[in-house]
Parts: C-alpha cells; sequence; structure tokens
C-alpha cells in the first residue's frame, strides 16, 4: 500500500488521494477535456509518491527528481510557453541523468563477474555501459542542437505577431521561410563555436572511441572461437606489410641513385 | 504568459493558391526524375601513366598545342574526390587548363582500405606524390614541373616543395591551408579539442561519412535544409536537376581518409601549427618553409567555410621566394572551381600566371 502526503491530513493511503482528486473531477465535468488540468492532478499525484519514495534511498531520489522535472513539464502541455524553457528542461535532464548514470547505475556495470565466463562477461557489461554512455552525449548534443531551432521559431513567431499588428499580413510562405533560415543559420553559428558544444562535441567522440574499443573487444572475444581473422590481427599483418613495403621501396630508390650496397 | 497568434489563415490561403502551381511542378519533376538525366562526372579524357598501389596520376588528352615547357601536376585534397575539377563539359577547370595548352597530369589518391592506415604524411608526400612527380620529369626529360595544390592537397605541395624544391618549378596553392592558429573556421575550433590519438587509435582510417557530417555541420541550415528547399522548388527544371545530381554525387563521393594522415594533419597543423612556424616534421626532415623558393601563386576565398582566409594567406609571408602573389577572390571554398564567374577567370589566370615564368630561370634566396 503507498502513502501520499497532504497539506491537511498529513501521509494518507494513495488510494484516497486518488479519490478525492477523481471526486473533484466528476464534479467539474468539463474540466474532464481540460487536458492541461488532467496532467496536472495527473503529475502532482505522481510527484507526491516520488516525494516520498525519496526519502528511502538515494538512487530512487535521483530518479524522482528527474521524474519529477519530466512531470513539470508535461504539465505545461496545452499552455503556451518561452522556447527557452524547454531548452532549460532539456539541459537539466541530461544533467540529471548523466549525475544519476555515473553516481548509481553505472556501478552495476562495475559489480565484479565471476567464474569461468568472467572475462567475457565483463567485456559485454562494458559495451553496454559505454554504449549507455555515449547514447547520453549524443542526447547532451543533440539537445544542443535543437536550441537554434527553438529560438529561430521563437523569434519568427514574434515578428510575425508584430507584422501582424501593424495590420501586415501578406507575407509569403517562401519570405517567412527565408527569414526562418536566415535566423536559424545565425542561431547555428553562435551556437557552433561556444565552448559548450565544443565540449559536448569533443566529449560525444570521446563516448564514441570509448564504446567502439570495448565492443570491437567483445566482438573480437566472441570471433576467437570461429576459424577468421580478427581486426586486430588483421592490423598488424598490415603494419607489417606496411613497414616492410616501406622498406623495400627505400631500398629500391637506394638502388636506382647507386647510393645502396 | 504571451501566446503568439500567427496567421495561420493568411498562410493557409496561400498554400491553398499554390495548390495548383505545386501539383503541376511535382508532375514535370517526376517526369524528370523517371526520365534520362546526364549526371555524369569526369568526362574529360585522360589516360593512367603510373599506379602505385591505390594512387593513380592521371594524364589528361590534350585539346590544343601545347604552348608550355613545363608540365603541371595538381595536386587534389585526400578528402573528396578531383573529379570535382572536371565536373561536366563547359564546366570544367581541367577543361580550360588543356584549352590554354597546358600539358595536364593530376593525382588520384582512390580510395584507401583499412590496411591504409598506417600511410601518413611522410608516406604520400615523400612516397607517392614524390614517385609521381619523377614519373612526369622523366617523361618530359625535365628537372623541374609546375605543381598546383587544392585544398589540403595544397598543404601535401607546400610540403613538398620545401621538402624537394629542385624539382618544382612554380608552385600554385588554391584554398590551401598553412597557418591554423585562428578562431575564424569552425574547424578551426573543433579541432583543437578533439582527442586525435584516441580517435585515430580506435577508429583506423576516419570514415568518410563521418568527415562529410562534420563538413555538413558547419552550416545546417543552408547545407542540409535550405539546399534541398531550394531543389524542390526548382526540380520541374531538368538542367537544374542534372546539375544538382552531378553535385550531391560529387559530395557524397567521399573515400576515407588514412587514420595516421588525419592524426598528423590534426596534431601538427591544428593543434601545434607547426608547419607556418616550420617546425613540422615529415619523414626524417624539419620542413623549413624558408626552402619554398619557387614562385608562389597563393588563391584563396574571402567567403570560404572551411578554409578561412585567415589560414591562408600567411604562408607568403613566410616562403623564401621572392615571387609572390597572393589573391583573394569573392567566393567560397568550391564556388572558386565550379561557379561560372570564376570559371572565367580562374583557371586562365593560373595559366597567364604560370605562362609568365615558363621559360624563367628561378630560385634566389630572400
Amino acid at each position: 500500500m503507498s502513502f501520499l502526503f497532504t497539506e491537511d491530513c498529513g501521509w494518507v493511503p494513495g488510494a484516497s488521494r486518488h479519490k478525492e482528486k477523481r471526486d473533484i473531477m466528476n464534479t467539474k465535468n468539463e474540466e474532464l477535456f481540460d487536458f492541461a488540468k488532467m496532467s496536472e492532478v495527473w503529475a502532482s499525484s505522481i510527484s507526491d509518491l516520488l516525494t516520498y519514495s525519496a526519502g528511502q534511498s538515494k538512487t530512487t531520489g535521483l530518479f524522482a527528481s528527474m521524474t519529477d522535472e519530466m512531470l513539470r513539464c508535461m504539465e505545461k502541455m496545452g499552455g503556451s510557453s518561452d522556447p527557452d524553457d524547454f531548452h532549460e528542461i532539456g539541459d537539466r535532464l541530461c544533467r540529471m541523468w548523466n549525475e544519476m548514470y555515473d553516481e548509481k547505475i553505472s556501478r552495476f556495470f562495475h559489480v565484479p563477474q565471476f567464474g569461468l565466463m568472467r572475462s567475457h562477461q565483463e567485456k559485454a557489461v562494458q559495451m553496454v555501459d559505454k554504449f549507455n554512455r555515449f547514447q547520453a552525449h549524443v542526447a547532451e548534443l543533440a539537445n544542443l542542437l535543437c536550441q537554434p531551432f527553438q529560438r529561430s521559431q521563437k523569434t519568427l513567431a514574434s515578428r510575425m505577431v508584430e507584422t501582424a499588428k501593424n495590420g501586415d499580413s501578406s507575407k509569403e510562405s517562401k519570405t517567412i521561410y527565408k527569414e526562418w533560415v536566415g535566423e536559424l543559420e545565425k542561431h547555428f553559428m553562435t551556437l557552433l563555436q561556444t565552448p559548450q558544444y565544443v565540449t559536448a562535441l569533443s566529449l560525444t567522440l570521446k563516448s564514441l572511441s570509448d564504446f567502439v574499443a570495448v565492443r570491437d573487444e567483445a566482438i573480437e572475444d566472441l570471433l576467437s572461437n570461429f576459424p577468421v581473422a580478427k581486426k586486430t590481427e588483421m592490423d598488424d599483418m598490415a603494419r607489417e606489410l606496411y613497414e616492410m613495403k616501406k622498406r623495400i621501396k627505400k631500398l629500391e630508390k637506394m638502388m636506382a641513385s647507386g647510393t645502396a650496397l | 504568459m504571451l501566446r503568439n497568434s500567427i496567421p495561420m489563415n493568411n498562410i493557409m490561403s496561400a498554400m491553398t493558391a499554390n495548390i495548383g502551381k505545386n501539383q503541376d511542378r511535382a508532375r514535370k519533376a517526376s517526369e524528370i526524375l523517371l526520365g534520362d538525366l546526364d549526371s555524369s562526372l569526369a568526362q574529360t579524357n585522360y589516360e593512367v601513366i603510373y599506379t602505385e598501389d591505390r594512387v593513380k596520376l592521371k594524364h589528361y588528352l590534350p585539346r590544343a598545342e601545347s604552348c608550355y615547357k613545363t608540365p603541371l601536376l595538381v595536386v587534389y585534397a585526400l578528402i573528396n574526390r578531383e573529379t570535382m575539377l572536371d565536373l561536366q563539359p563547359g564546366r570544367s577547370v581541367v577543361e580550360r587548363f588543356l584549352d590554354h595548352g597546358i600539358d595536364l597530369y593530376m593525382v588520384d589518391w582512390g580510395y584507401p582500405t583499412r590496411k591504409d592506415r598506417f600511410l601518413g604524411i611522410d608516406d604520400h608526400i615523400n612516397g607517392y606524390m614524390d614517385n609521381m612527380v619523377d614519373c612526369i620529369r622523366k617523361r618530359h626529360q625535365t628537372d623541374k614541373i609546375n605543381i598546383m595544390g587544392i585544398c589540403m592537397g595544397g598543404t601535401f605541395s607546400v610540403i613538398y616543395s620545401a621538402l624537394h624544391p629542385e624539382k618544382v618549378k612554380n608552385l600554385v596553392t588554391t584554398v590551401t591551408p598553412t597557418s591554423f592558429d585562428t578562431d575564424k573556421g569552425l574547424l578551426n575550433v573543433w579541432m583543437k579539442q578533439i582527442d586525435v590519438d584516441y580517435l585515430v587509435d580506435t577508429i583506423g582510417n576516419l570514415p568518410a561519412d563521418v568527415m562529410n557530417l562534420g563538413f555538413l555541420m558547419l552550416n545546417p541550415a543552408r547545407l542540409m535544409i535550405d539546399k534541398y528547399v531550394g531543389f524542390l522548388e526548382s526540380m520541374d527544371n531538368k538542367q537544374f536537376v542534372e546539375n544538382f545530381v552531378r553535385m550531391e554525387k560529387w559530395i557524397f563521393d567521399s573515400p576515407d581518409l588514412p587514420g595516421e594522415v588525419f592524426r598528423q594533419f590534426i596534431k601538427d597543423c591544428y593543434q601545434g601549427n607547426r608547419l607556418i612556424n616550420s617546425t613540422m616534421q615529415v619523414g626524417e626532415e624539419v620542413v623549413d618553409l624558408r626552402n619554398v623558393t619557387m614562385p608562389l601563386l597563393n588563391i584563396y576565398a574571402k567567403y570560404d567555410h572551411l578554409v578561412p582566409p585567415e589560414t591562408c594567406n600567411q604562408l607568403t609571408k613566410r616562403v623564401g621566394s621572392d615571387d609572390t602573389e597572393d589573391v583573394c577572390l569573392d567566393t567560397g571554398h568550391i564556388g572558386i572551381y565550379v561557379s561560372s564567374k570564376y570559371q572565367e577567370c580562374f583557371a586562365p589566370r593560373i595559366a597567364e600566371w604560370l605562362k609568365e615564368r615558363d621559360y624563367v630561370e628561378h630560385g634566389t634566396l630572400k
């Protein structure tokens, strides 16, 4: 049985709180169709539940804060908002996920493995861990790349409202598009030079390298049971071939110029 | 909170008014796209006179009587393909050179595979490039040839000219990055922070798709959205569609970049800025730009987003030659070779500059 915290009664069984909310909704029938109101009620209930579980452990606490953030975002559905607000939500969600992943989830991927299959399991688990981290960095980068779209749309919308207010709403869609793409380019040019973007890009590339390295190790591990050459073996051979060819070419040149032997 | 009221009714009525026009355009476009399109590239005739591993040396068959004593070797970048210089008849730098009577050679670097990941800048410059130069010298019974470098191929040409000045009569560099310590270009900003050692150690050759994505990200609004909106607007024009498809074919026909070349280019050039300071080591030698004593024509583009003017315009001040010229054109990185406006002046300008120096002996230090 779950308990919810109410301002008037303190901790009460969750079901009674839900019943209370259902009653409120039934008495105001028209609100059934008010999505914003409904999501607010729903979000508030889940939020209460998560706030309670936050006291139980740090992991659920972090998860609760993140879900809470998502719910606050959902509450805004159906209303209008400044696009920058959504960008901040995206930023906060990425940060909280990374924090939670680093502090709590990734530990599960570092639990020592035992037995005959120990090293294989370790590589497979590492691969999942590195993939998750790569995905998190991609999400951060994608979040940054959404900003110019949000900002250009905001600028364009305000400009269109302004022109409409002045009684001029005769702009063709082509003109509107040209204005938007110009704004978009401007915002991209600003973003792509920021240290924040450069850092996110380099972290994404690094996490991609991390993932590729462990993925290749895990695949090679599997391949070692089959009669095929592994990538590292082929690379070793290519290096030997490269060095041999280089020596031969050098000798050929020396012989041609008469400086050898 | 402000609720923006966009005049959707006006937009919708404008769209409705255009429905007929758009339907007509879509019908014509489908006829064009389903019909025969001439989008072939690099149609000028050539013969392959030298091959080494994946690398080929092309010699273009003359179209006019040769009036130059010295042949010209064009060194393209390892990124994308040299076919850009010969997009289509009438829009071809190669054709222009041949029409001026230049005996023209071009390096085709081919498509590196995984086994080529260990080939570095030294192997490309002191190996392949030097062998090709020797091949041309032997063929023409001459000590020196003219070299023209494009973008990264220009950087290679500068390095080659500094290491083998006795084999280069005149040097032409076009959109060639040599000074990298600037924040004017996004590539310069981005490359400073990447851990290139780790990247190359794990992925080997740099995949072409990754590079192309990076180039598209230099201006996503124009290169990933506006370009295709422009295509939709003009897709009922057959000539436009053919040119568009041709450019798309060229842009995305990219070889992977050998890992060791990428490693040294990023570390020594973008991160260390060693070339312009004459401290870059290639093979066993340090590249001293004061050894570039031959005449140098340095052409770059004012609106180049890949190789901004700041990365090109330092070269003439650092070389040892007393015959140098900087030319800044009002166009972009690719426009310099393919725009109809610059087709009229780019190749003829180089041809004229080479002609003036064809019978002159140079080589004096500053």
